[in-house]
């Protein structure tokens, strides 16, 4: 938890998205009326399984969605003040400068035939206030120091494939710094290291964020990582927004019975023995069911859920559930904060 | 304890050894594991990237041969690649695999791949086959009506099974699973661990279970070894192990898992930090492989390979500082 | 996304729908099919369709040579009153029947060859199975097929077997490097452990998955095919006259340029059109086979 006065300011909102993507055999419906918002200097946590939509929603955000197949069928995506989603050259311009997308595998992220040197070089050329070659190169040096980097100069004229994986993502978060983003929006940043370098690289993206005051969206199926490093976290199943609050809340009393399981499948370090999973699996996305999509699984479904998709039920002021099981009163309409 | 030692050894390994050759020089995968694993046991073998843990996987199952050392299963040394191995031993160990998508062969169906380990180990044919494959599938918990279909056609849990099926099929003893949750959901790793157990119990089975993931192996497995840089650390009964890790590194590896609860994080040992990276196998430090990075490091360490030591029964530590003090305590 | 779609009926038919579906999105392979399947019309139907059949062989018009496109001859006709659409598709046939035949020679050779040696890499098989290759390869095409024909005598069976020659070592390298990185695949690995017999390896295992780029390599080849064996009846050592081959249709026509510029040109675009709607289909076909399922 964050001791930071948080301003009221809202970095980004978006509001009621839903995304679906058009292939041979229909539409997939792969997100559904997405409330999801980050305000200046927060670290939000999304957690989901492989088809929730996260990945979509990251993409969506940093505008690298590829716009045909995907259909954007309703929502908002307000970054800054600004409407992401019109398509304008200015509000392009503003995701990709304030924006940073840190990905799974840092390999995919760097071109093998570029030195280090050239990647961090072409950004801070396109920055407001490039500086001489011999400043550039300061400010490459000071970033790989902040990123805990051994051997900065060396690392420079190294090419990705000399650097280990760990090390390959610390070059890709110290090229967030660089840009000097407001947002990172890290999809799963450690799933391809080892345990140990991932503490490291989780303890330095917690760092720099609160350090920083920038803001960050951590995608990540280690909850445990979730759980340290975030002040708000969303849960998401097959495209809809299971539950949200406070770290602490979610984790501490997950309301939605899908969160419920998930927690439970997870293997315990204090040696709880193997649960028996969520039964079932993904609904078909090409023509879901009316109600809410976790139903079939569901250990506690009514008979409302088969019909209805469940709306946000607000629990307490920390945290909403969308769940007709744990319906306290609708507080809230589909779509509005 | 006394019940493990009387207990029957279905796998011996000693001093084994494996190097590759590659332009950088020579790649010491695995430097010299001792361990044994019992009839109806399941072991965890834990540990990162390039701790060799897949090496001595592969040894065993005869994907290439050693190095050094031997591999003894029910006493018969099958140190020696596959192709030059009997065939009842073919059949009595097994392998699955870490990625479901690429262990089945896209352009076959589901019967099909299912009906080439029957045929080869056990010979059958005809209606006899056919029986057997059904077997099979339902053995896994999967519905007849997938052995018409191709892999892309499910999901990968149920590719997961159906590689658990082709395992199971020769009516083997032994199974190496290389990383079989890995690439699945938190959800569905659950029950693909649990048909596993369950697997296991019905048939009494023994396993490998190699992994990186802790808290699988955690509740998964019977005894648990760690592998670093090609050597053996440290092996116990898995309660044992995660109540009292003994060395550096298991320690070390200990506190670097993130977990999700405050009762988890009792169980972290607080006094280690995690520092520096995995040092590259082809240029292995000296003695100790850990010294490098280990905050107990002796000078001893820096020159002198540590050599494994009961420090308990059942207990075992591969590190100079646990030897002496159960040398002192002897 | 899931990775499973509601699959109805047999998953083989369903794989050749999406498939079906992935080619017919890209207007240029669907360009690219219709006009391959519309020559392949041509070419067998070319007796049925050509106006002037007999035109095809020795035929002697004076009053009718060299007249420009017309109702009665969409082409013109040559300098001995031949119907030169009539002998286009006659030529069309020959150079099909060409490249069928390389292709049925060459592709079987190469390919064998190919899985022998991959699947017995660094072993004395691999090494002397490439290195011949290599001898053939060292060779451009229309050379070795040139001496070939040489050695025996011109005419349409040894200009296919010269073609084929020099056709073969392509497919075996292309069969050899999938072979190579097919048994790699976990699914090999898995049959080799079980003690799987070569044999089962090589046509169950890894063949099937090595198919689709050596058909897409077959249809791109055909254009290559077609001009090489125009090249050689340009050069006279093909097909000879009076069989109508489109290339040397051209030569011939050659020296009637510009007044009579008919002769050659048609045959020529005609050529171009082939050899377009051919590689267009292989461009197709690799298209579709690069990216497999989901």
């Amino acid at each position: 938890m964050t001791e930071q006065v948080r301003d009221q300011q809202m970095l980004l909102d978006v509001k009621d998205l839903s995304i679906s993507y058009k292939v041979y055999e229909g539409m997939l419906r792969v997100l559904q009326h997405i409330d999801f918002r980050v305000e200046s200097g927060e670290r939000i946590g999304l957690v989901g399984e492989a088809g929730c939509g996260k990945t979509t929603l990251l993409k969506t955000i940093a505008h690298i969605l590829p716009i045909p197949p995907a259909v954007i069928e309703t929502g908002e995506v307000w970054f800054k003040g600004r409407d992401v989603l019109d398509g304008s050259k200015a509000s392009r311009r503003s995701i990709r400068r304030d924006v940073s997308m840190i990905l799974q595998d840092p390999t995919a992220s760097l071109n093998p035939t570029l030195t280090i040197r050239s990647f961090m070089g072409d950004i801070l050329k396109n920055t407001p206030h490039p500086g001489s070659r011999a400043e550039r190169k300061q400010r490459m040096l000071e970033a790989l120091e902040k990123v805990s980097m051994p051997s900065p100069e060396r690392v420079l004229g190294s090419y990705p494939v000399q650097l280990s994986g760990g090390m390959r993502q610390r070059v890709c978060i110290a090229m967030c710094l660089l840009k000097d983003v407001d947002l990172i929006l890290a999809d799963e940043p450690t799933t391809s290291l080892d345990v140990t370098i991932e503490k490291q690289i989780l303890e330095l993206l917690n760092t720099l964020s609160v350090e920083n005051r920038k803001s960050m969206v951590l995608v990540s199926h280690a909850l445990g990582a979730v759980r340290t490093m975030t002040d708000r976290t969303y849960v998401m199943y097959a495209g809809n927004l299971a539950e949200e609050g406070t770290t602490a809340e979610i984790f501490d009393h997950p309301a939605h019975p899908y969160t419920e399981g998930l927690f439970e499948a997870t293997p315990k370090l204090s040696g709880e023995g193997v649960s028996d999973g969520i039964a079932g699996e993904l609904p078909s996305y090409l023509d879901p069911p009316p109600g809410c999509r976790f139903m079939p699984r569901c250990p506690q479904a009514l008979g409302v859920c088969a019909e209805e998709r469940p709306g946000r039920f607000r629990l307490n002021e920390s945290h909403s559930v969308a769940c007709w099981a744990r319906e306290t009163g609708r507080v809230e309409e589909e779509g509005n904060p | 304890m006394s019940e493990a030692a009387a207990r029957e050894k279905i796998l011996e390994v000693s001093r084994l050894r494996k190097e590759f050759q590659t332009r950088q020089g020579t790649l010491v995968a695995v430097a010299g594991v001792d361990f044994a694993i019992n009839e109806s046991e399941i072991y965890g073998l834990v540990g990162e990237s390039g701790s060799g843990k897949s090496t001595v996987g592969s040894m065993i199952v005869g994907m290439y041969g050693s190095n050094g050392g031997e591999i003894l299963f029910r006493g018969e040394d099958i140190d020696r690649p596959a192709a030059k191995r009997s065939k009842e031993l073919k059949r009595q160990i097994q392998l699955v695999f870490q990625d479901p998508g690429g262990s089945l062969n896209p352009r076959q169906t589901i019967r099909q791949i299912l009906t080439l380990p029957l045929k080869l180990h056990r010979g059958l044919s005809g209606a006899a086959l056919e029986e057997a494959v059904h077997e099979t599938v339902e053995k896994v918990g999967l519905p007849r009506s997938y052995l018409d279909k191709y892999p892309q056609a499910i999901g990968g849990g149920e590719k997961q099974l159906i590689c658990i099926g082709r395992a199971l099929a020769p009516d083997p003893s032994f199974i190496v699973l290389d990383e079989p949750t890995s690439a699945l959901d938190v959800s569905i790793q659950a029950k693909i661990s649990n048909k596993l157990l369950e697997l296991q119990e019905q048939l009494g089975l023994s396993y490998l279970f190699i992994t990186h993931n802790l808290c699988l192996v955690r509740n998964l497995v019977h005894r648990t070894a760690i592998m670093y840089l090609g050597q053996l650390c440290e092996t116990a009964v898995t309660e044992e192990f995660f109540t009292h890790p003994l060395h550096p590194y298991t320690q070390m590896l200990l506190a670097s898992i993130p977990v999700m609860s405050e009762r988890e994080e009792a169980y972290k040992p607080t006094e280690v930090e995690s520092v520096g990276e995995i040092p590259n196998p082809i240029h292995r430090p000296d003695g100790c492989g850990f010294h490098t990075r280990c905050p107990l490091c002796m000078d001893r360490c820096k020159t002198e390979p540590p050599v494994m030591t009961e420090v308990s029964p059942g207990h075992y530590v591969s590190c100079h500082l646990h030897a002496n003090i159960a040398a002192k305590e002897a | 996304m899931p990775d499973k779609l509601t699959e109805q009926g047999r998953p083989r038919l369903d794989r050749y729908k999406r498939q079906w579906h992935k080619f017919a999105s890209n207007r240029l392979s669907l360009l690219g099919l219709v006009v391959v399947l519309l020559l392949i019309v041509l070419a067998v139907f070319a007796g049925k369709i050509a106006p002037y059949p007999e035109h095809a062989g020795l035929y002697l018009d004076f009053q009718s040579a060299n007249q420009g496109p017309s109702l009665q001859h969409i082409a013109g006709t040559d300098e001995y009153g031949r119907d030169i659409f009539s002998r286009m598709l006659f030529g069309l046939r020959v150079s099909l029947e060409i490249g069928l035949l390389v292709l049925a020679i060459g592709v079987p050779i190469g390919v064998l060859l190919g899985l022998i040696a991959g699947y017995h890499r660094n072993t004395w098989i691999d090494t002397a199975i490439m290195r011949f290759t290599d001898l053939f390869m060292a060779v451009p095409p229309l050379v070795l097929a040139l001496v070939v024909v040489a050695m025996f005598t011109p005419g349409f069976f040894f200009a296919a077997i010269g073609i084929a020659v020099a056709w073969w070592p392509w497919y075996t390298r292309l069969t050899y490097s999938l072979v190579t990185s097919l048994s790699n695949e976990m699914y090999v690995k898995y049959a080799e452990l079980s003690g799987a017999k070569s044999r089962h390896i090589i046509l169950k295992e890894i063949l099937p998955n090595a198919i689709s780029p050596i058909f897409t390599k077959m249809s791109l080849d055909m254009g290559m095919i077609i001009i090489i064996a125009s090249s050689m009846s340009f050069v006279g050592l093909g097909v000879q006259p009076p069989a109508p081959s489109l290339g040397s249709m051209v030569s011939n026509g050659i020296k009637f340029l510009p007044e009579f510029w008919w002769i050659p040109v048609f045959p020529a675009l005609f050529v171009v059109l082939i050899v377009l709607g051919f590689n267009l289909l292989g461009d197709g076909l690799r298209d579709v086979f690069a990216i497999e399922e989901l």
